[in-house]
């Protein structure tokens, strides 16, 4: 992908790589696959993923810390992260014809926001280490922050 | 106890009966179920009534909706139920939205999530969205009126149509 001049302008060189890096990453390649860690729990299907997506623990979680989606480049890396996904041969569509793209999508546009406005927490950004992983973080198992991660 | 007060446990538990009867999804059958162990009779129904009655306060519309479609009343986990009323020009219609499986989900390009394209305001405002790209219009006011408290996730996305299409949003709930 090429960002245009006035939008390097706009970012730092950080946020500017990470939206570069989008087209490199091996979405979803290793689903399924063992992680062997006990970091976090693994889940086995994807109607389990699905289930985590929207169970609330995921959502408080998510929206536990304030992203500000109003940032220019929330935008980008939304689209960007919604192309490249969607492009993947193994982008999965959920039983309600949901494309696991969109969820992505608002997970990397969010991890984009942490990066260009540096912040303390980096929730998004740690979540971008499971997808660089060819897996699909999407759920926790507690009442965040205590408890951990759930990965596909 | 009185003749009096039998008859009216046995009303209480008759509406008890009626409610449970309207539940179409597991989560609002566990709620229930949950709710009627831990209060007594009277306090469960009076709970129950109380959630029902959020649709007509927020917007009558909605409960006729809910009514029309047979989505049972609104205790927590039963469907949401929400309603987009628009002050677009050229935008005429208002838009429905219901949640889960009670309605198919609408594809637009508003930045929604995964997550919100299954929630009932995340699907009437797709519409919106599909109208007024479909028509090429921008700006305007909308309401959007809904029957349960908005979740985290909805609570930042709707306001993709303001960012989107500079409709200024109005989010009514209980």
């Amino acid at each position: 992908m090429t960002i245009s001049s006035n939008v390097i302008n706009q970012f730092n060189s950080k946020a500017i790589n990470f939206i570069e890096e989008l087209e490199d990453i091996p979405w979803l390649q290793n689903v399924g696959k063992n992680l062997h860690s006990q970091e976090v729990r693994q889940l086995s299907s994807w109607n389990e993923a699905w289930e985590n997506v929207q169970n609330d623990n995921w959502i408080n979680a998510s929206f536990h810390n304030h992203i500000d989606n109003m940032n220019p480049i929330w935008d980008i890396a939304y689209d960007q992260a919604l192309e490249v996904v969607s492009k993947s041969i193994y982008c999965y569509e959920f039983e309600d014809n949901v494309s696991v793209a969109d969820a992505i999508a608002y997970d990397v546009a969010a991890a984009a926001v942490e990066i260009s406005v540096p912040a303390v927490n980096t929730f998004f950004t740690d979540l971008m280490r499971w997808y660089r992983l060819g897996h699909f973080p999407c759920g926790w198992d507690g009442q965040y922050p205590e408890g951990k991660l759930i990965v596909y | 106890m009185s003749r009096d007060d039998n008859k009216n446990s046995e009303d209480i538990l008759d509406q008890l009966n009626e409610i449970e009867a309207t539940l179409l999804l597991p989560q609002s059958q566990d709620y229930f179920r949950r709710i009627v162990q831990e209060f007594e009779p009277i306090d469960a129904l009076e709970k129950f009534q109380f959630e029902a009655a959020r649709s007509a306060k927020v917007n009558p519309r909605l409960e006729e909706i809910r009514q029309e479609l047979g989505l049972g009343i609104n205790i927590e986990g039963s469907p949401t139920v929400a309603l987009l009323i628009p002050n677009i020009p050229g935008v005429e219609s208002e838009y429905q939205g219901v949640s889960g499986k009670f309605e198919p989900n609408v594809r637009s390009d508003l930045r929604l999530g995964a997550v919100s394209l299954t929630h009932a305001e995340g699907r009437a405002l797709a519409k919106l969205a599909q109208d007024m790209k479909a028509k090429n219009i921008i700006g305007g006011e909308a309401t959007l009126y809904v029957d349960k408290p908005l979740c985290n996730y909805c609570q930042k996305v709707v306001f993709s149509i303001q960012k989107q299409y500079s409709v200024k949003l109005t989010v009514i709930t209980p």
